[in-house]
């Protein structure tokens, strides 16, 4: 009986470190082979979001909602190069992952993707961020790089203007563009679900970082886009509207992008009337600058007490309609 | 020994009767049915032209007639016919007691009429009658032919048709019908007439005469006229089966009498129409040529004296008092006097620089439009200056060519209305988008998205930025442009306006070769698309969505 039972044990641990051997030497391999197509960019070969997305699903359904992901499909954008005939447009609406390069080039293949995460995301083959792996295994070869994505410069590859813009804007401890447009949030960075993909992020745990939507607005900035006051003379109400942000309102140097402002006055009885109505275009150089005021002397009615100011924007001719700002203030 | 037949009429006088009898019948009808036309408008659908016939038919009357009086004098065979000229002219007391009987003898046979000669009184009446209407209606007839429009000669036929008519009628009665006289008829076939007849109607006749001749019983007369006559069926009956010889001879008689007829050769123009083988296209038989021969083919003319406008609308009467025909091939019916000539008769006055034009420089051209040699005065376009004149702005303006321009010339200082600088309305003298859309409505309406066949968005700059942003010269190059987005924009726009100038060049050049290609297709649909690709290229940077647009939907329906 004893023998019998020492030859299992020894057989079965065996067994058990021979299995467990081989798992792992098909995990390593897994890792090694199965993922190569995420960092691998040839003339027939992209890394498309899709992929990535497979694993970092929440971050790959914000970005693809947003504006970075409709950089090249958007319809708007088609019609306003020919249908991509125009060249000078295609290398930041499509550009190739050379974030270590002064200005984007185009790609070649994959376009439809626009804005796509390796084309900030890979660097000499590996998948960089601004945070630590929060895996214990990664599929793909990775590097962190903090000081570069947590930066505005990252940005100013494409976004030139609006970056030379905000560089010059003397706020103290100004907001960086990720810190406005890109909010945080506390959570895993992959959230796969399938058995293989468990088991690589396995031990994964939650981080801040930030949101891929790459929002106009968020209700989480910490600065208020407008301030606005009113103050009432003799017989006219001044209001005064000072933008807030470390860049114009509105900002943009392609497409058309119009914030239109609506003033109302209000009574006790909440009874609204406009008095007044306009738009703010960069172009025609009535958008406000940063830090700068915009004072207004307006006829109100008699028995105004308060003032609303909306602010609205306005873009794909109409298509996109954000709220930037809604406020009442009382009349001094 | 007394024979059935006794003979009564030469052969002579049998022929002439036939002759003078057929074309007189053929006279009488053309002649009673051209009257019912002209009295009653009831027109017969007789292949021919009545009056050709009426006239050949007089014509060889006439000729047989002369023919027959001059060969009398030569041949005896003919002599005997002025005796019986002469029995008609000579009349006695008994022969109007014999006219006078006539009527009650017809009532009843108890009225005995006296007893006649060889000719009755009734047929010596008849054959007077005859010979004097036959030389009215022979010289009436010649003076037609002669000088034809003379009241005369119509007057004395219209006078002599009705005792025509009458005697004609009787005639036909008498020998055809009337019981008692009918049996005379084989004597103007045959010439012999039976005995039993002579001697009851012409008793003083068969018992002057000792010899008389008589015919044998197989009248070879009737043999041989029996025989012509089938001939002459025959070769009817073979004409009407092959119709083109009659045509052929209709033609050429036709031809041979408008030419007998004609004064002079027709004007080409006038010879070139079809209608000018008849003289019926212009002429009346009994009326001279009136406007309304003219106007049938000239109905610009009649429009405008009927108007009153124009140099035509001025003038009154006939048409002939200053326009002849005839005159030769070669003259020029409008026998006008350019040199004489008072413009401001005609509809359009000249002014300015028009005044120094010669008629050739605008009149040179048909109404279809194609250059001839003529010159042609009447029925030129004129309402609208690019009726002469090319549009060198096409579609751009809707306004009228006077609202800048004069006829005092085309350049400055002529021009009403420009936009070069110090002119009055220099573009620094204009100062609001409404002031540019009063001529420029159609660039407004296409910068708002609103074309012709379609509706789109309007292009963000309408409404906020003004026209005099982009245009403040009167010529600018595509580079003063192109500074123009970047002094709102950024560097990057000029590489954008380029990218798209040379977008629309393509699509203009396109265009071109487009039209190149359906330049002999139907004209109103060719119109059609010239005018939408003027307008996709006017739409240009105002409205670049639009633009596109247009040219697509050219570019797709035309299948280019």
């Amino acid at each position: 009986m004893k023998r019998f039972y020492k030859i299992c044990d020894v057989h079965a641990l065996n067994c058990c470190i021979f299995v467990l051997t081989v798992i792992g030497i098909t995990i390593f391999f897994a890792s090694c082979t199965s993922f190569k197509e995420l960092t691998m960019v040839t003339d027939k070969s992209f890394p498309q979001a899709v992929q990535c997305g497979k694993c970092h699903v929440e971050i790959y359904q914000e970005w693809v909602n947003s504006d970075h992901a409709k950089a090249y499909t958007n319809p708007h954008f088609r019609r306003a190069t020919n249908n991509y005939s125009f060249e000078n447009c295609l290398s930041c609406h499509a550009p190739q992952p050379s974030i270590t390069g002064d200005s984007a080039i185009t790609r070649t293949i994959n376009r439809s993707e626009g804005v796509t995460c390796v084309s900030c995301h890979l660097e000499e083959g590996r998948l960089s961020g601004p945070i630590e792996p929060t895996g214990k295994v990664s599929p793909h070869p990775t590097s962190v790089n903090p000081d570069f994505y947590k930066d505005s410069d990252l940005c100013q590859r494409c976004h030139q203007r609006e970056f030379s813009e905000w560089e010059n804007v003397d706020i103290v401890d100004k907001a960086s563009c990720q810190e406005c447009h890109m909010p945080q949030v506390t959570r895993k960075v992959t959230q796969s679900s399938g058995g293989i993909s468990n088991i690589i992020v396995a031990f994964e745990h939650e981080v801040l970082q930030k949101k891929h939507d790459f929002s106009i607005v968020s209700s989480e900035t910490r600065i208020d886009v407008i301030s606005v006051e009113a103050k009432k003379t003799d017989s006219t109400v001044t209001v005064t509207i000072t933008n807030n942000l470390p860049h114009s309102l509105p900002d943009g140097d392609f497409g058309f992008r119009i914030l239109t402002l609506k003033i109302f006055a209000a009574d006790l009885q909440n009874n609204i009337t406009v008095i007044e109505e306009r738009e703010l275009v960069k172009e025609l150089n009535s958008a406000i600058a940063s830090l700068s005021t915009l004072n207004l002397e307006l006829k109100t009615p008699a028995n105004t007490t308060s003032v609303k100011v909306q602010l609205v924007r306005y873009s794909y001719e109409n298509e996109k309609v954000i709220k930037l700002a809604d406020i009442e203030v009382p009349l001094r | 020994m007394k024979r059935v037949t006794i003979k009564r009429f030469s052969i002579v006088e049998v022929v002439l009767h036939w002759v003078n009898a057929v074309l007189y019948m053929a006279l009488f009808i053309t002649g009673i049915l051209i009257l019912i036309k002209h009295v009653f408008g009831i027109e017969t659908a007789l292949p021919v032209s009545l009056s050709l016939i009426h006239r050949i038919a007089g014509v060889l009357l006439i000729s047989i007639f002369a023919l027959i009086i001059i060969s009398s004098i030569f041949v005896k065979g003919f002599r005997h016919l002025w005796v019986s000229f002469l029995n008609c002219l000579t009349w006695k007391l008994p022969d109007i007691i014999w006219l006078i009987k006539v009527p009650f003898n017809m009532l009843h046979h108890r009225f005995t009429l006296p007893p006649a000669e060889r000719f009755n009184p009734g047929q010596k009446l008849h054959l007077l009658a005859i010979l004097i209407m036959l030389s009215g209606f022979s010289l009436s007839g010649i003076v037609m032919i002669i000088a034809p429009g003379a009241l005369i000669a119509w007057v004395i036929h219209l006078i002599f048709f009705i005792p025509a008519a009458l005697f004609l009628l009787l005639h036909l009665f008498l020998s055809l019908i009337n019981p008692s006289t009918r049996k005379s008829l084989p004597a103007i076939f045959t010439g012999f007439i039976s005995t039993e007849y002579a001697n009851q109607h012409h008793p003083l006749w068969t018992k002057s005469k000792e010899n008389q001749q008589h015919g044998s019983y197989v009248s070879w007369k009737a043999f041989a006229i029996t025989g012509l006559a089938a001939a002459i069926l025959l070769t009817l009956l073979y004409i009407y089966n092959n119709k083109h010889i009659l045509q052929n001879i209709r033609e050429v008689i036709l031809q041979r009498w408008t030419i007998s007829m004609l004064p002079g050769p027709l004007a080409k123009s006038h010879a070139a129409s079809p209608d000018a083988k008849y003289c019926s296209a212009c002429h009346q038989s009994f009326l001279t040529p009136s406007p309304e021969a003219c106007f049938s083919c000239h109905k610009i003319i009649e429009q405008r004296m009927a108007e009153q406008s124009g140099f035509h609308g001025k003038m009154t009467g006939q048409c002939r008092s200053c326009h002849f025909d005839h005159m030769g091939e070669d003259a020029d019916i409008r026998n006008f006097d350019t040199t004489q000539f008072d413009h401001d008769m005609a509809n359009f006055v000249l002014a300015g620089k028009h005044l120094r034009l010669t008629c050739r420089e605008c009149h040179l051209v048909k109404a279809d439009g194609n250059k001839s040699e003529k010159t042609k005065y009447i029925g030129l376009s004129f309402e609208k200056c690019s009726d002469c004149h090319n549009d060198p702005h096409p579609g751009r303006f809707k306004q009228a060519c006077t609202m800048c321009h004069s006829e005092n010339g085309w350049e400055e200082p002529d021009i009403i209305f420009s936009h070069k600088k110090g002119s009055q309305f220099a573009i620094e003298q204009i100062h609001s988008d409404t002031e540019c859309a009063y001529c420029h409505e159609d660039i407004e309406k296409l910068s708002y998205g609103i074309a012709n066949t379609i509706s789109s968005k309007p292009d963000p700059h309408a409404g906020r930025v003004g026209c005099k942003k982009c245009h403040y010269a009167e010529k600018q190059k595509p580079q003063e442009y192109a500074n123009k987005c970047k002094s709102c924009h950024n560097e990057k726009y000029e590489q954008l306006y380029y990218d798209w100038n040379k977008v629309f060049d393509i699509s203009a050049s396109r265009a071109g070769k487009l039209l190149l290609k359906l330049s002999d297709e139907d004209t109103p649909q060719l119109n059609q698309l010239t005018e939408r690709i003027k307008e996709a290229d006017k739409t240009g940077f105002h409205n670049i969505e639009l633009a596109n647009e247009l040219w697509n939907n050219i570019f797709s329906e035309t299948h280019f």
